[in-house]
């Protein structure tokens, strides 16, 4: 099937920001340079995807289905060098400046190709999310140290998120449930640190990780009371990767299970103490829930411009598939879902640049701060000194706090849930529907539907089950339900 | 046939579908091997089910449809790859068994080392299958649908809708090594993969005359006594592979805690179940009224097969969707095998025509 034509999503000539949200139309006039910053990272990630993802992306898919451990060194690197991977990173530290809306484009551009791809690429981003939680000066200074060190040198560097547990998913994601949790963890307190023990299971890049950030109660009997969250290289002693699992899709992204046996984790490394952990972990999810709503969307996006490439493609007859009436209506049907889940997940973008971690970046003293400041210096060792000098890091915090309070995070945890399960809803939808159009031979693996398919299931579990979601969803609407009436 | 004797052959299957089944499906979901599929075909013939379909007078045990779609349905709670082989089996039994031609029949009791394959001219009117006169001798001649059976299949039974011999529609039985039949790159599907489908290829094959069987004036036509009884054989196996999901989802929900209590105590859960359970049991009711002889005749809408099947595998979809999702992570994980019954189920859906375009038939075909 060759169409030569075919000019949607990933093959479209120029950027369609404005045209698919016009009502950025608007705000382009205010801030234009935002807009822009925006166009051209979709411009950028849709090229990487097309030229670089899509020739490949069965290939990846295949190779690690006969081996769970393969990755695909080369794509990574090139989004490396691309600096796709650090992309939220300010421009002068060595990263791409990129606002929550230019990542929400990434995300989507690059989940429309291949879901598994993009999260090597993208979720890279937990380390500097993580670090950003309590904005302790010295901590986030390491990890974009780390980061970016790692990108110039093209050096591997993964950072995984361990929340999940063998006993306890939704379990370890809602305060309510964590209380109740039987945990396969452990932290116990020792001089000068904590010695871990126990698994996590289901951890996205944690076999590839160089460091890893798990959330772990300090006494199992009182969980959601003493969970905190520890910074684990994986050159510890004692840690292991027990296995990669072999998954139904997203195969390119590695999941795997984690081991502690007396890992000591030094008090420096604790990010979160004993009863903060919960709030790390909201935190983080306030933020990361709207991205994989965004790459739901992304998968159904995906789904829905193979399934058009197919339908053109396809005769019946004298006819063509996407000729028929009843085939028109379910593409409108979904190209209307897609794009009303686009609008919930830019305004969900929108809203991260304007109230959440992004406006970190956005303060007027830390832009000035960035301007005047030498490039050596931004990534010296003398400025680290200084960030780990107590008052600094006090005022970090504290300034982090005063410009993203605890209420900012539960109302983020509302808006990403509902992001969340709208988008990853739609991919199941949208892939399924797509596969029921283009029929048996569309479900051959050539024409990469099937794997949309299989990607989409996974994002409805994942980041909290969407039932999990919906529950916060409507603890967050109704947070006095008895006095309703 | 009584109650009895259906239950005795539905648990006889459960214990083959147990013993020889389970402990392959998942091995043959990653690397499907067509001689561990040959030794499940030699062993289902002490259960007779090569020959389950095929009259007693011909040398087959004469068992009504139904009861092979409760075959199938039992198969395919273990693996519907495995069962879809003995689905196009069946399919190809049912059209020989029109024949009432011992000939013709004896394909299937001759103990057929490997099963049959059945061409559909399918409904989007991909196949070209033709007999024309050639040389003094009858010769098929284009390209099938795609196929199930087709890497394994001993013979291919080919109905022809307006065969150039005559009017009515004409049965073709083709051995499997003929000069001339080419078998196309099976298609790589993510389901049922323990089955191959294939489109294949007929350049000039002569036919014997024992293997074409004319004049069949069948009431409601060859084509749609063989392709109901197939769609009605996809919608029990959706319904297979939904009833080892909901119980697979049931002792899971009995097991796992969360938020302090086990998950078949939320309301949630217990919701989703009931709503797999209702849909399993509709299905259900839906292929068994399909193949009861005794069926009411009601005088509004009629059961159609298509749509019996359109509902049944769309159902099972929604059921296994709901069964990876009370598993969570590990749902998602393949050896658990519920991504399997995701996948396989997507391709019931698929088999024998989309189902929307199923619908749209069954009303444009009325008018």
């Amino acid at each position: 099937m060759e169409n030569q034509n075919f000019c949607l999503g990933l093959h479209a000539p120029a950027p369609d920001v404005l045209e698919s949200l016009p009502g950025l139309v608007r705000l382009k006039t205010v801030s234009p340079k935002y807009i822009a910053q925006a166009e051209a990272a979709q411009t950028l990630a849709r090229r990487f995807a097309r030229d670089e993802i899509l020739p490949r992306f069965l290939e990846i898919d295949a190779a690690c289905a006969e081996d769970p451990t393969h990755f695909d060194w080369e794509l990574w690197r090139q989004a490396n060098r691309l600096k796709l991977n650090i992309a939220p990173i300010p421009e002068k530290m060595g990263g791409l400046g990129w606002s929550a809306l230019a990542n929400a484009f990434l995300v989507e551009e690059l989940t429309s190709a291949c879901m598994g791809c993009a999260s090597n690429i993208t979720f890279n981003t937990f380390g500097l999310l993580g670090a950003m939680v309590e904005c302790q000066t010295d901590i986030i200074l390491n990890i974009i140290h780390k980061m970016v060190h790692a990108q110039r040198q093209e050096k591997q560097l993964f950072w995984s998120w361990a929340i999940t547990e063998p006993s306890a998913g939704t379990d370890v994601e809602d305060g309510e449930a964590m209380a109740a949790m039987q945990p396969s963890t452990e932290a116990k307190q020792v001089d000068g640190g904590y010695r871990i023990n126990g698994t996590k299971c289901f951890i996205t890049n944690g076999s590839l990780a160089d460091y890893v950030i798990a959330t772990i109660p300090a006494d199992p009997g009182q969980p959601r009371e003493s969970m905190a969250t520890f910074f684990i290289p994986a050159e510890s002693e004692g840690f292991s990767v027990a296995r990669v699992e072999r998954k139904c899709g997203q195969k390119a992204s590695q999941t795997a299970e984690l081991h502690f046996k007396d890992v000591f984790v030094p008090d420096e490394n604790v990010w979160e103490p004993p009863g903060r952990g919960l709030r790390h972990t909201r935190e983080i999810l306030s933020i990361t829930r709207g991205f994989i709503g965004i790459g739901g969307l992304g998968i159904a996006r995906g789904a829905l411009e193979r399934g058009i490439y197919f339908a053109v493609n396809k005769k019946i007859g004298s006819r063509r598939l996407i000729d028929e009436k009843w085939v028109q209506m379910a593409f409108a049907d979904m190209i209307k879902d897609i794009n009303s889940v686009r609008c919930a997940g830019i305004n969900f973008a929108l809203a991260l640049d304007a109230c959440h971690a992004w406006k970190l970046f956005d303060l007027l003293p830390l832009k000035a701060g960035l301007k005047v400041t030498p490039e050596r210096f931004l990534l010296s060792e003398s400025l680290y000194s200084l960030a780990r000098s107590g008052f600094i890091k006090k005022a970090g915090s504290r300034l982090k706090h005063r410009l993203v309070p605890d209420e900012v995070i539960e109302n983020f945890v509302y808006y990403g849930s509902m992001v969340k399960v709208a988008g990853t809803d739609l991919a199941a939808a949208v892939a399924g529907r797509v596969a029921d159009i283009v029929g048996i031979e569309g479900m051959d693996r050539q024409y990469g539907i099937e794997k949309s398919f299989r990607d989409a299931k996974v994002t409805q579990i994942y980041e909290g089950t969407n039932q999990a979601n919906r529950i916060d969803i409507f603890k967050h609407a109704f947070p006095n339900e008895e006095n309703l009436f | 046939m009584e109650t009895r004797e259906y239950n005795e052959i539905i648990a006889e299957c459960r214990r083959f579908a147990k013993k020889e089944i389970q402990p392959l499906a998942l091995d043959m979901d990653l690397v499907p091997a067509l001689e561990t599929l040959e030794t499940l075909w030699q062993k289902s013939h002490a259960l007779d089910l090569p020959v389950l379909l095929v009259p007693e007078r011909f040398g087959g045990i004469g068992y009504p449809e139904l009861c092979a779609a409760l075959v199938l349905d039992v198969l395919a709670s273990e693996c519907a790859g495995v069962a879809s082989v003995f689905a196009h089996h069946f399919a190809a039994s049912v059209a020989a068994c029109i024949t009432n031609n011992k000939k013709f029949l004896g394909y299937f009791t001759g103990d057929p080392s490997l099963p049959a394959a059945i061409l559909f001219p399918d409904e989007m009117g991909e196949s070209s299958l033709n007999l024309h006169k050639k040389s003094g001798g009858i010769v098929i001649s284009g390209e099938s649908g795609i196929a199930g059976n087709a890497k394994i299949a001993d013979a291919f039974f080919g109905i022809i809708p307006n065969g150039a011999l005559e009017k009515d529609p004409v049965l073709v039985r083709v051995p499997k090594d003929l000069p001339g039949i080419e078998k196309n790159d099976p298609l790589k599907l993510p389901g049922l993969k323990a089955n191959c489908f294939a489109k294949v290829r007929f350049t000039d094959v002569f036919i014997e005359k024992d293997w074409i069987v004319e004049g069949l004036k069948v009431a409601g036509g060859l084509m749609d006594s063989v392709q109901n009884a197939y769609y009605g054989f996809i919608a029990a196996m959706a319904m297979g592979v939904s009833r080892k999901a909901l119980e697979t989802s049931f002792s899971y929900a009995r097991q796992r805690y969360q938020y302090g209590k086990r998950i078949i105590y939320h309301q949630e859960i217990q919701r989703m179940l009931g709503a797999m359970q209702m849909k399993l049991g509709l299905g259900t009711a839906a292929y068994m009224n399909l193949f009861d002889p005794k069926k009411i005749n009601f005088s509004y809408f009629p059961a159609d097969a298509r749509l019996v099947k359109a509902f049944c595998t769309d159902a099972a979809m929604e059921v296994v969707m709901d069964a990876i999702q009370i598993h969570g992570g590990y749902g998602y994980m393949h050896e658990y095998g519920l991504e399997k019954m995701m996948r396989d189920i997507k391709i019931l859906q698929l088999l024998g025509g989309q189902n929307p375009y199923h619908q749209i038939r069954v009303v444009a075909e009325s008018l």
